[in-house]
């Protein structure tokens, strides 16, 4: 992802002449009111992007001709204000904004909102020294012009929902009596730093792909078939990857271990016991053992509030006042705060 | 699924440094797959890191993939689920296959073993064999098959007669050719045959301007699936021929070609070898020679559309107007766009498509309607208490075969109830 400058970009583009000529053609651009010369000086700004400051003109070439030249006359037109252009873009992606919309919002109003509050962007309300900023002008025709208004409002729901999640209004949080509560911190010591420090070894040997699938399936809780369509291969290529990563995982880290001047069984109970499963979260256990509307928030946390209280005269024990403690954890061995 | 170590989750949400993130393009090219190898592993390692934008990549796949999994997904019924009955479904194509091929080696042999003096040369399609041994072996060869003409005994060949021989149309790769020809045989007693028998001594062979009138079906070059816009499919994807509606019993006349050997008078030894040669070429012309009343065209269409819909190979077509004004249609999920044309003069606005229903709208008021998913097309002319519609026409919807509206850039609105034939002013 270059973002390097055609600093010689004269010789190499006065070497694409020819191709240039069929790349104009090809993009229809003088239909859609887009001039020879705006299309090549959007072509070398978008090659000066993504490619190398030197790079040979029979790159240039193969690269502007991997763009999606028609889409990107058409969106670029439409940057300009060209009436000619906006009223194909109207024709051909108005109803398919919405319809986009309603896929990711799966919600009839939010999907109008969202389609609504794009469309605007697209058009360019907002003008900078006289001049109208629309998105458009930031499509380069690297995909179609579909997939990139889907990436854009998918981009823009996702903003939406974590603007929305940190603006947490205090009377819906009496009313309903749900905790509107931030992400719990991580808590700051791990069971031992020979785990951590071998895990994340075992985790920068894998490959990337490997790490996206970890990541996408264990923290993000993705189903197999989201994953397969992100990365265009089947279900059960997903499933049987994940399943070798999982086995080889855990081996690896006891190997890492070892390596550390662990002993075997050393290994297999510190990665087999994990602090933070002892801490039970009682809040939530509480409140699901509570029929709905019994209790409000507030008074779960009172309840809790007493509790810790109790627990604060023995010194050593865990929160987890009715679990079991492993053998060898009690006094904290292995543990530190 | 074996689950891994809490840790392993811990650590990868802890260690994930989450760069500049890539833009809307590049997210674009990599759902799409068309970044390079190493675009592809940038974007794929801040992916790991960034559940952000992991977010927005699903977000953004095209529902297209997710509506034909859907669709994919009743195929495996439950009675594919078990192990034992899909072998035996492989076994099963397999002595289909196997029985196929036996029948048309009989057949060859049959052909081999016609004795001198009673061998014929058949315009028709005979049987099964016939059919699967033109064209392509496609599925759509073995589907078609299943529409299969009655076996017709082949026409004698008269020794004295001068060899004919017919110009057979090109082997079909379409759909609809093959359906086309497993129609024909309806007409398969009504089929003109021939006989001819090795002329007298001295008699050249017919030259190649001497023409042989023939009830043929029409359309001699078959369009393949390799030219879609040739092809006027239907929404579903169905094909039909490009074959042209004619009269009924029309026939047409067909060029004979000359034939590679000359014969010579019936003497025992010559004539049989003038027989053989002439039984290697009609086994060749049997392939794809037909006969049809050319009054079957129509049911030829039908049947094809309704055969393709049946299989339903291609995906369903999408409509679009080009940045000239030009009405458009896509067989390939939107990746390649062909022009269809509707009317001269005329710069389309709005398209709408349902099925095989398709309007197009453009300026001057200016409407056009198919049934046939673009095949045809039929001006209609809306008009409302005697005033027609001349607005620029810029959008239309319509929610089933019957109910429509269209909006005009004057802000005007007109709704139909009956697929278009009255129209109501809003």
């Amino acid at each position: 992802m270059s973002n390097g400058s055609l600093q010689s970009d004269g010789e190499a583009f006065s070497a694409l002449e020819t191709a240039l000529a069929e790349l104009f053609e090809r993009s229809r651009g003088g239909e859609v009111g887009l001039e020879r010369s705006e299309f090549v000086a959007i072509l070398r700004e978008i090659a000066g992007k993504y490619l190398a400051p030197n790079a040979p003109a029979s790159e240039v070439t193969l690269f502007c001709s991997s763009l999606r030249v028609e889409e990107l006359a058409l969106a670029r037109a439409c940057a300009l204000g060209r009436e000619r252009a906006w009223e194909v873009f109207l024709v051909r992606y108005r109803e398919k904004l919405y319809d986009i919309a309603i896929y990711i919002t799966k919600e009839s109003s939010a999907a109008r909102e969202l389609a609504d509050s794009l469309y605007a962007d697209l058009y360019g309300t907002a003008a900078r020294e006289g001049q109208r900023i629309s998105k458009l002008a930031s499509y380069t025709g690297r995909g179609s012009l579909e997939g990139w208004l889907r990436t854009v409002l998918a981009q823009e729901h996702v903003n939406r929902y974590r603007r929305g999640r940190r603006l947490v209004s205090l009377e819906e949080e009496s009313e309903e009596g749900v905790q509107y509560a931030a992400v719990d911190p991580e808590p700051p010591v791990a069971v031992d730093s020979r785990v951590e420090v071998a895990t994340d070894e075992v985790l920068g040997a894998l490959a990337t792909e490997d790490r996206f699938l970890l990541a996408a399936y264990y923290l993000d809780a993705r189903t197999l078939a989201e994953i397969a369509r992100m990365l265009g291969v089947h279900e059960s290529t997903i499933s049987r990857k994940l399943d070798r990563l999982a086995k080889s995982l855990r081996k690896q880290i006891l190997l890492a271990l070892g390596r550390k001047g662990m002993s075997r069984r050393q290994a297999e109970e510190a990665l087999q016991v994990d602090v933070r499963d002892l801490q039970v979260n009682l809040r939530r256990h509480l409140m699901q053992e509570m029929p709905p509307g019994a209790f409000s928030g507030k008074k779960v946390q009172e309840h809790i509030g007493e509790g810790s209280k109790e627990r604060n005269g023995a010194p050593g024990r865990l929160e987890g006042r009715d679990s079991p403690v492993p053998e060898g954890l009690s006094g904290g061995e292995g543990l530190r705060r | 699924m074996e689950q891994i170590p809490k840790i392993v989750g811990q650590r990868l949400r802890a260690t994930a440094t989450v760069g500049p993130h890539p833009d809307a393009g590049l997210l674009t090219a990599f759902v799409e797959k068309s970044l390079s190898g190493h675009e592809r592993g940038q974007v794929l390692e801040h992916l790991a890191q960034c559940a952000g934008c992991r977010e927005v990549v699903s977000l953004s796949l095209p529902e297209t993939v997710a509506g034909q999994a859907v669709l994919l997904k009743p195929l495996r019924g439950w009675w594919l689920s078990w192990p034992a009955l899909r072998w035996v479904a492989v076994a099963a194509c397999i002595v289909v296959v196997g029985a196929l091929f036996t029948d048309r080696h009989l057949q060859h042999e049959k052909l081999a073993t016609l004795a001198p003096g009673n061998q014929t040369l058949s315009l028709a399609l005979k049987n099964d064999s016939d059919l699967k041994t033109s064209g392509a072996r496609s599925e759509n060869d073995r589907l078609a098959a299943k529409l299969e003409a009655p076996p017709v005994a082949p026409p004698k060949r008269d020794l004295n007669r001068p060899r004919e021989a017919v110009k057979a149309p090109s082997p079909a790769q379409s759909a609809g050719a093959i359906a086309a020809r497993a129609a024909a045989t309806e007409s398969m007693a009504n089929a003109k045959v021939y006989s001819y028998s090795a002329p007298a001594q001295g008699v050249q062979a017919p030259s190649a301007s001497q023409s042989v009138e023939v009830a043929t079906a029409p359309s001699p070059t078959m369009p393949t699936r390799s030219e879609p816009a040739k092809n006027h499919a239907s929404a579903d994807g169905s094909f039909s021929s490009n074959m042209e509606p004619r009269s009924t019993n029309e026939t047409v006349e067909v060029a004979a070609e000359a034939p590679a050997v000359e014969i010579a008078e019936a003497t025992p030894g010559k004539a049989k070898e003038a027989k053989k040669s002439l039984q290697k070429e009609s086994q060749a012309q049997m392939a794809s020679n037909m006969t049809a009343r050319s009054g079957a065209a129509d049911q030829l269409a039908v049947q094809a559309k309704n055969y393709s819909a049946m299989v339903g190979l291609a995906p369903p077509a999408r409509w679009t107007i080009s940045a000239g004004g030009a009405v458009e249609r896509s067989l390939d999920a939107g990746k390649t766009w062909q022009p269809v044309p509707v009317a001269d003069h005329v710069i389309f606005r709005a398209v709408s498509a349902l099925g095989t229903e398709v309007w197009a709208g453009g300026t001057g008021g200016a409407l056009y309607h198919s049934s046939d998913s673009g095949q045809t097309w039929v001006q209609v002319k809306p008009n409302a208490g005697g005033t027609p519609l001349t607005a620029d026409i810029i959008s239309l919807q319509f929610l089933d075969a019957q109910q429509g509206k269209l909006m005009t850039a004057d802000h005007q609105t007109w709704i139909t109830t009956d697929a278009g034939k009255s129209w109501q002013k809003q």
